[in-house]
């Protein structure tokens, strides 16, 4: 189970970063990763 | 590449972390819920996906990029998203309920009616839900009691109809769960305490599993006041994909889904939103 959980990000960074992604995927269930792998695959 | 950017939430792994044998997934005729995930995450970390340990507290859709704030004070934008938040079971709150989740006490026959062969259970709830665990929980227990607070069950008819025919299922009118009973070492259940909501008076039921099968409810936080919700607030798409009400938002899954609600059909649903989000990207952002 350890293995599931990505290190987390402290609550409340003080600088506070900004990222931009094409598609963000809100969720870790079997939806949410299997939508993960299949625009790699499929760019 | 998309290069997609995956925040895990609160639960990383959803709902099948919280159960043991998956015996419906494809290519594996049984396979624990917890090993699935990591398979599956190890996957998309492969192709490619960033995988992040963080918790989206705020999502704004009213302008593309749409940005979505992360607990740790991230700030995330994106050309689509792909809501996959799930939906979490439904619980009673005890004390006692809470005390044997996993030791007995469950929310899914499906994931765990297979350690009760042979066996008496009780199924809190008088819903499709209810119903529906009931009947399946028949092809292990050797009796299943389904304790309901009312005299009537809100199931369709068809439903009532196969539980009332049904030798090992006898309902219990107007009952509710007042304590989980059991022992600690082994930890397990043992019995449940219900209670006559007229009169008062306490029953006693021998059982060795409890299943609360009083619905689901969408992970919807996110969203319900912005998207289109059906059904009592799953996140509507238009039939045959994963577009919701704003273009460029999808959802997949449990979130939507509140009459599959398998492993298979969600990870289904997610195939379906990439694809829905990739064509969608390749018309508004060529």
């Amino acid at each position: 189970m350890r293995r599931l959980i990505e290190m987390r990000k402290p609550k409340g960074h003080h600088m506070a970063e900004t990222r931009h992604t094409k598609v963000l995927i809100i969720g870790s269930g079997p939806a949410g990763y299997t939508a993960a792998f299949m625009p790699a695959v499929r760019c | 590449m998309l290069n997609p950017i995956l925040v895990q939430g609160i639960e990383p792994g959803g709902q099948l972390t919280t159960t043991t044998e998956v015996e419906n997934w494809p290519g594996d005729s049984e396979v624990q819920g917890p090993d699935l995930m990591i398979r599956m995450q190890d996957h998309a970390k492969a192709m490619g996906c960033e995988i992040i340990g963080d918790i989206i507290t705020n999502l704004d859709t009213s302008k593309r990029p749409f940005t979505a704030t992360g607990d740790s004070g991230t700030i995330y934008t994106a050309d689509a998203v792909i809501l996959a938040t799930g939906a979490r079971a439904k619980w009673l709150g005890l004390p006692s309920e809470e005390a044997f989740k996993g030791f007995g006490v469950s929310a899914c026959a499906t994931c765990d009616g297979f350690f009760y062969r042979g066996q008496e259970i009780v199924v809190i709830g008088g819903g499709n839900t209810a119903v529906e665990e009931a009947l399946f929980l028949t092809n292990f227990a050797s009796k299943v009691t389904l304790i309901h607070r009312r005299d009537e069950l809100r199931a369709e008819k068809i439903l009532q109809d196969r539980l009332m025919k049904n030798p090992k299922i006898e309902p219990l009118w107007f009952h509710q769960l007042e304590e989980v009973v059991g022992e600690d070492n082994p930890k397990g259940v043992e019995a449940v305490r219900v209670k006559h909501v007229e009169t008062g008076e306490i029953t006693e039921i021998p059982c060795k599993g409890v299943f609360v099968a009083i619905g689901h409810a969408p992970a919807n936080e996110l969203v319900k006041d912005v998207l289109e919700l059906h059904n009592g607030g799953y996140v509507k798409v238009e039939a045959g994909s994963t577009r919701t009400s704003i273009p460029g938002i999808f959802a997949a899954g449990d979130l939507t889904d509140h009459v599959y609600r398998q492993a298979v059909t969600s990870a289904g649903m997610g195939c379906m939103a990439a694809l829905d989000a990739e064509k969608f990207l390749a018309e508004h952002d060529a």
